[in-house]
């Protein structure tokens, strides 16, 4: 994660990150046993508040590690993201913050999406690597603009069904501590490397808490940096992460159905998507009442 | 208590305010195995399935387009989410005789004991059949 984590920390910094102050909020990086360990100058590097702690040996699946950020902050508003290469929006964590006040327990996300003109699990067949990934990411200005992120990205398989279909998992949850307390963090019992459907599984939990808000930060999202992790290289089938799913919840999985409350700006780089995703809601509709 | 109410009750989040921070946002980072999820079998041509697969669709080459299109109008069009995975011939005729739902040509499979294979899920839809009508597959 050395190439990806510095622009990861870049986009979640007091510069890039707007609407908000460098004291109103901390960062904590869990290196759960990278290879090559995330090193302090790039801690020092951070303008903002940030901590890192380093497990190792870590285990092959990120819950416990995830668990252990969680249990180490200290903010009110706690939000979490499993992988270290997802680059932020640059209100994801302001917009997260308004969204906290409009409901009693607020579930936050953001929409996912993938740098590039495929979902990394496809990189490959699209000749899409790190270098074509670096040369657009270059090309693009975002670290003065991060909003054109979306003109380069797309939707993560996650978020297939658009903008407004139910999203299958969140790569950036944000949940008052009381309502993390109640979900108990990460179910540790998935430990499949990579974690296999743990954070499914933790939005699907977090959704069906009694007396949640779902808010999706429309106009935000995090981007996938490819990088070959566990899930988008397909080190292990759907079928096997779904297997392992089911071990543990004795159930099959299916994305949450809440009714979301959408907060936030839409640009123009999002409308777009917006359209096609409207479009898929529109056709949803027609299904079901046929 | 409705939705409404709930907005305007003081919120958990007021209760909180306090600690030393407004926010705290913990990262995981790893490089090899970090759980870079967005995956929900989303396979899927054109980028339209997730929310956790409903089933994998098996296909070969010859035939991906068609399906791919299939497989999108599908989760266009229908709560189902349907993962498509195209494999060589032999692997794709392997998957069905280990009961994996496929669209493959039925001389393909001619080897394999259907009998012997519990496939229970019928997708319906309309749009398929006018997919597959467009490409000359049905009358």
């Amino acid at each position: 994660m050395a190439r990806e984590l510095p622009r990861t920390l870049q986009s979640l910094s007091p510069g890039y990150q707007r609407g908000l102050k460098a004291d109103d909020y901390e960062v904590i990086v869990i290196d759960n046993g990278s290879p090559q360990p995330v090193t302090p100058e790039l801690v020092k590097s951070f303008e903002g508040h940030l901590r890192l702690e380093r497990l190792d040996p870590a285990p092959a699946s990120p819950a416990w590690a995830a668990n252990h950020g969680l249990s180490l902050a200290e903010g009110a508003l706690v939000g979490l993201i499993v992988d270290g290469a997802r680059l932020a929006s640059p209100g994801l964590l302001a917009e997260a913050l308004r969204a906290a006040c409009l409901a009693h327990r607020p579930v936050i996300t953001a929409p996912a999406f993938h740098l590039g003109p495929v979902r990394h699990m496809q990189a490959a067949e699209a000749g899409y690597d790190q270098a074509a990934e670096d040369h657009l990411l270059a090309d693009l200005g975002w670290e003065d603009d991060g909003y054109r992120l979306f003109e380069i990205s797309t939707l993560a398989g996650s978020w297939g069904r658009g903008l407004f279909g139910p999203a299958g998992e969140s790569s950036s949850l944000f949940c008052l501590r009381p309502i993390w307390d109640a979900l108990g963090g990460l179910d540790e019992r998935f430990a499949l490397p990579g974690g296999g459907l743990v954070n499914h599984d933790l939005y699907r939990r977090a959704c069906a808490l009694d007396g949640v808000d779902l808010v999706v930060l429309l106009g935000e999202g995090t981007f996938h940096q490819f990088h070959g992790g566990a899930a988008t290289s397909r080190l292990h089938t759907w079928h096997e992460m779904h297997a392992d799913y089911q071990a543990n919840t004795g159930m099959a999985y299916r994305p949450p159905d809440n009714q979301p409350v959408y907060v936030g700006q839409v640009r123009p780089s999002l409308l777009t998507l917006l359209e096609r995703s409207a479009r898929q809601a529109i056709n949803r509709q027609a299904a079901h009442e046929k | 208590m409705t939705a409404d109410a709930r907005y305007h009750r003081r919120s958990d989040w007021e209760d909180a305010v306090g600690r030393r921070n407004l926010l705290a946002l913990a990262i995981v980072a790893m490089v090899a195995m970090a759980a870079c999820g967005d995956d929900d079998g989303d396979t899927a041509g054109g980028g339209e399935s997730g929310g956790g697969a409903l089933a994998t669709v098996q296909t070969a080459p010859p035939l991906e387009p068609v399906v791919s299109e299939l497989v999108t109008t599908y989760n266009d069009t229908s709560d189902g989410d349907v993962e498509l995975a195209v494999a060589p011939q032999d692997q794709a005729v392997e998957a069905v005789s280990q009961g994996i739902p496929a669209i493959l040509p039925s001389a393909w499979l001619e080897g394999v004991d259907a009998d012997g294979l519990v496939i229970g899920r019928i997708l319906e839809s309309d749009a398929a059949t006018e997919v597959f009508s467009e490409h000359g597959y049905l009358p």
